[in-house]
């Protein structure tokens, strides 16, 4: 019983397998679980379409599930060291909202008389939403770099943010209902569609990202006093944000790109995992973090899909029926903010 | 002098447009506590910073003698507010090994030996698994302070640390801060508010006041220079006493008699209302004694009182009935 209160943490990746073994069973088609089992194990079996269905939808959304998932709550976790603020999410930056714009401007450039693309492929979109991500993560570095405050950073974070949400509003106005409706879609988030090729561009991002989380456990874990605190400990506080803000860039950027802006889970998943695992040691909460996002994700999908039937709902509506609660509990029940 | 660790060469410190401190040569020395005092807004947390290496210096040097990495030759405690929630107290105690981890922050045996020795020092064994959120301001100071232990500097520099503490909190962390001096050869540097507490622990004092300087000195020959009337303009107080100065509104003299304490808080009562005490022209006598292990006021030679209060209502209504 000891061995279970002190080890908490094995709940996660325990959760994460039944969920992805799950998250892969379940779909619009009923393949039975002994034959998903084979079809796992490599066995082409009874059924070649199942074989088709498992491993190239199933299987790689389940994985940008994981990914998606993985990256959003990094970037949620690191967003909220950073600022020493429990509202803060992986898109307080304004990078989604970049992202968004870019992505309006592919869509609904026809109507404002720019053209940019005639028939805009999944490719233009990703590399629209990186562009806009980079764009907008170009400008808030300048800015931090100029500001030494974190809180002056997060309200300009904010600002851009409503100014590209502005800027889509008045593209949307302009434009017609089909370009609308295409751009409508995006912004509902989507984790299936990917193949193989773009799930790689994804996981080189995630692992980049994760491995310079990884290496700033020492400046996140210290991040919490302070900056006097932390130069005092040694820590590079200037370098460190540069890095903070690159990974969590980085992270947002390639999921908003493959998956559209999907809400809430980086904001809400550090939160979960918190009350799981007591602890402000990053080198356990990245780790874990990483794990509950993607446990989260794979939750999210399964009730997106809605079992049996042929209904997808939008995963950011799912997120965000998931999200908004946590976020609300925590607000009632912290009496002070606190990170 | 090479107990020297920590010395400053016309160390000018402040910002853009304000000096605060000029041509300052100070230095600190291992195994002695400094108390750094000054009126508010003079800049002792500048300085500090400054020392620390948080502040640039406007000009001037400071030598730290002991590494060249400043963070392994001093820890600072300050006064910005620290809030984390979810962290125990012994994980807010380990970050101050900061310095020494990996990449990774693992934490080596070594390490944990040093944490334990500061959790030791300050007591905090029974608090460790305790959120920081739930420790009283006290506690959490002494955390702070296991903190900047366990970064294992020779120089500790320390920001008000017994601010907003209650009185036997405030004397706690001298006494521990005395300690470290002592047992483990740590030059300290405190600015604090507590100037009783000041003098009677500290082995120099730093005194900022006028004319950009610091004066330093050891607390007795600070006082009776005067130096500290001067700074602090203190307004009913007299520091070569160690008193208040109290306002004599009766005419009437007591002499007061006896021995210990009792006595000397039956002074204290009898100034604090306004009463004189001498011996020449006293025109009432209060002998303060001790019968089979009880205090007793005998007023006059003729009444018996068992307490300081019954004593002083004796004399107010004598003033009144006149």
């Amino acid at each position: 019983m000891e061995f279970l209160t002190r080890n908490r943490w094995i709940v996660l990746p325990v959760l994460l397998v039944i969920l992805f073994i799950l998250n892969i069973s379940l779909g619009s088609v009923l393949i039975p679980f002994g034959n998903i089992l084979s079809i796992l194990t490599g066995d082409e079996g009874t059924n070649p379409v199942w074989f088709d269905i498992v491993w190239d939808f199933r299987m790689t959304k389940a994985l940008t599930c994981i990914l998606a998932g993985a990256s959003l709550a990094i970037g949620g976790l690191l967003m909220q060291t950073l600022f020493r603020n429990a509202l803060a999410g992986p898109d307080v930056l304004g990078l989604s909202s970049g992202a968004s714009l870019a992505v309006s401007l592919i869509f609904m450039s026809q109507a404002s008389g720019i053209q940019f693309m005639s028939s805009p492929s999944p490719w233009a979109v990703v590399i629209a939403a990186s562009v806009g991500c980079g764009v907008i993560f170009l400008i808030v570095l300048a800015i931090s770099s100029r500001l030494n405050d974190n809180t002056s950073l997060l309200i300009i974070g904010l600002m851009i943010g409503a100014t590209a949400s502005s800027i889509v509003s008045v593209l949307e106005f302009i434009s017609k209902a089909e370009d609308q409706q295409s751009f409508l879609l995006w912004t509902f988030g989507s984790l299936g569609g990917l193949n193989w090729k773009e799930l790689q561009v994804l996981s080189v991002a995630l692992v980049i990202a994760m491995t310079l989380a990884f290496a700033l456990t020492k400046p996140l874990n210290v991040w919490f006093m302070g900056e006097n605190y932390s130069r005092s400990m040694g820590v590079d506080t200037k370098r460190s944000r540069v890095l903070i803000i690159l990974a969590a860039s980085l992270l947002t950027g390639a999921v908003t790109a493959f998956c559209g802006p999907i809400a809430f889970v980086g904001l809400a998943v550090p939160h979960l995992t918190r009350l799981l695992i007591k602890t402000n040691n990053h080198r356990v909460l990245i780790p874990a973090v990483t794990v509950a996002g993607a446990a989260l994700m794979l939750f999210c999908d399964i009730i997106a899909q809605l079992p049996g039937t042929a209904y997808v709902l939008p995963i950011n509506a799912i997120t965000a029926l998931i999200g908004a609660p946590v976020v609300i509990s925590i607000i009632i029940r912290a009496k002070r903010i606190t990170v | 002098m090479n107990n020297q660790i920590l010395i400053t060469r016309k160390l000018k410190v402040g910002y853009d447009q304000l000096t605060l401190f000029q041509d300052l040569d100070l230095n600190l020395e291992k195994g002695k506590l400094v108390c750094f005092m000054g009126p508010n807004g003079v800049g002792k947390s500048s300085l500090i910073r400054t020392l620390a290496g948080l502040q640039k210096p406007l000009s001037g040097e400071i030598d730290r003698l002991s590494s060249d990495e400043i963070h392994k030759h001093l820890s600072v405690v300050l006064t910005d507010r620290v809030v984390g929630s979810n962290m125990t107290t012994g994980e807010l105690i380990a970050t101050g090994r900061l310095p020494y981890l990996n990449w990774a922050a693992q934490v080596s045996n070594k390490d944990k030996t040093i944490i334990d020795d500061a959790v030791d020092k300050m007591r905090l064994a029974p608090l460790l698994d305790k959120d920081i959120n739930e420790l009283s301001d006290g506690q959490l100071q002494m955390a702070m302070i296991a903190r900047a232990l366990a970064q294992d500097t020779p120089v500790m520099l320390m920001d008000e640390p017994t601010a907003h503490l209650d009185l036997n909190n405030r004397l706690e962390i001298m006494n521990i801060l005395l300690r470290l001096t002592r047992s483990m050869n740590k030059a300290v540097l405190v600015s604090t508010h507590e100037l009783d507490l000041a003098l009677q622990t500290a082995d120099e004092i730093w005194l900022a006041g006028g004319n950009k300087s610091i004066l330093t000195g050891i607390p007795e020959d600070l006082v009776l220079s005067g130096v500290f009337d001067e700074i602090f303009r203190f307004k009913g107080f007299d520091l070569r006493t160690g008193k208040v100065q109290h306002e004599i509104r009766h005419s009437i003299i007591i002499k007061v008699s006896g021995e210990g304490h009792e006595q000397l808080w039956t002074r204290n009562a009898l100034e604090r209302n306004g009463f004189a005490i001498g011996d020449e022209q006293a025109t009432h006598t209060v002998q303060v004694r001790n019968l089979d292990g009880k205090t007793q006021w005998l007023v006059d030679d003729s009444q018996i009182f068992a307490t300081i209060k019954e004593v002083l209502d004796h004399f107010l209504m004598s003033l009144r009935s006149t």
